[in-house]
């Protein structure tokens, strides 16, 4: 399955749809959604919708901490919403769930 | 991705291994994947195991093709041993040295995958031989309670 990230702006919110897989070789497509965003001003918070994201590996895990850091220096703040039991598990496994604002 | 024959080799004498050649190269991680998610079906082996196993797949090879030269290939093995299943990943070896996951600090940015391979599966073992590192792990097929 192939990877996507659509991204919409909100007011302050920034809302990141991902679906499919996410891995070293799609984190790219991740940062190009987002990084545009990130060059506007007043951008309170990101919400990433992991409903249709099938699969996550630490590489995944490296690009949203990556943005969660970018975003605490603007004051801003990361959520992970939706996320499936395999996605779950890999940030339980990483002890991130909390710092990654996962729901 | 279409393997062309010679990539892809079956060891008959077990039936239950599978054996491939791949570029090192990330682009390779999803078609690896796709394999190893339609070998699993054929075994009956689903649901949260099979995904699990397919994180542990993609944290080696990220690893393997990681550790080897751009132009090289990495040999990445499954295979039903017993009532393990084992994955293992070769990479072409720039002799870069193996450190043992150690727990990461909730603020690094690199270096979960083992981490979490270690918590997926039942043993790893890495073996170095003629600066090419292997990396195999097994989970337990038949788990009680699980």
């Amino acid at each position: 399955m192939s990877f996507a990230a659509r991204a919409e702006r909100e007011g302050p919110i920034l809302r990141v749809s991902l679906s499919g897989e996410l891995d070293a070789h799609t984190t790219v497509v991740v940062a190009d959604a987002v990084g545009r965003a990130l060059d506007q001003a007043g951008l309170s918070s990101v919400i990433f919708d992991a409903g249709e994201l099938s699969f996550m590996d630490s590489a995944g895990i490296s690009e949203l901490l990556r943005i969660q850091r970018l975003l605490a220096d603007l004051g801003a703040s990361i959520r992970v919403e939706n996320a499936g039991p395999t996605v779950r598990r890999v940030l339980e496994i990483t002890g991130l769930l909390e710092i990654l604002g996962v729901q | 991705m279409s393997p062309r024959g010679s990539e892809f080799t079956v060891d008959a004498s077990s039936g239950d291994r599978v054996v491939l050649q791949r570029p090192a190269a990330l682009r390779e991680l999803n078609g690896l994947r796709a394999a190893l998610r339609e070998w699993l079906s054929d075994h009956a082996i689903a649901g949260e195991l099979a995904d699990e196993q397919l994180v542990v797949l993609s944290e080696l090879v990220t690893n393997a093709v990681e550790g080897s030269p751009p132009s090289a290939s990495i040999s990445v093995c499954w295979a039903v041993e017993r009532d393990d299943l084992c994955i293992s990943v070769e990479d072409a070896g720039l002799g870069f040295a193996y450190e043992a996951a150690e727990p990461v600090g909730s603020s690094a940015l690199r270096g979960r995958g083992l981490t979490i391979v270690e918590a997926l599966t039942d043993r790893v073992s890495v073996t170095v031989q003629a600066q090419r590192t292997t990396v195999a792990a097994w989970t337990q097929l038949r788990r009680s309670g699980k």
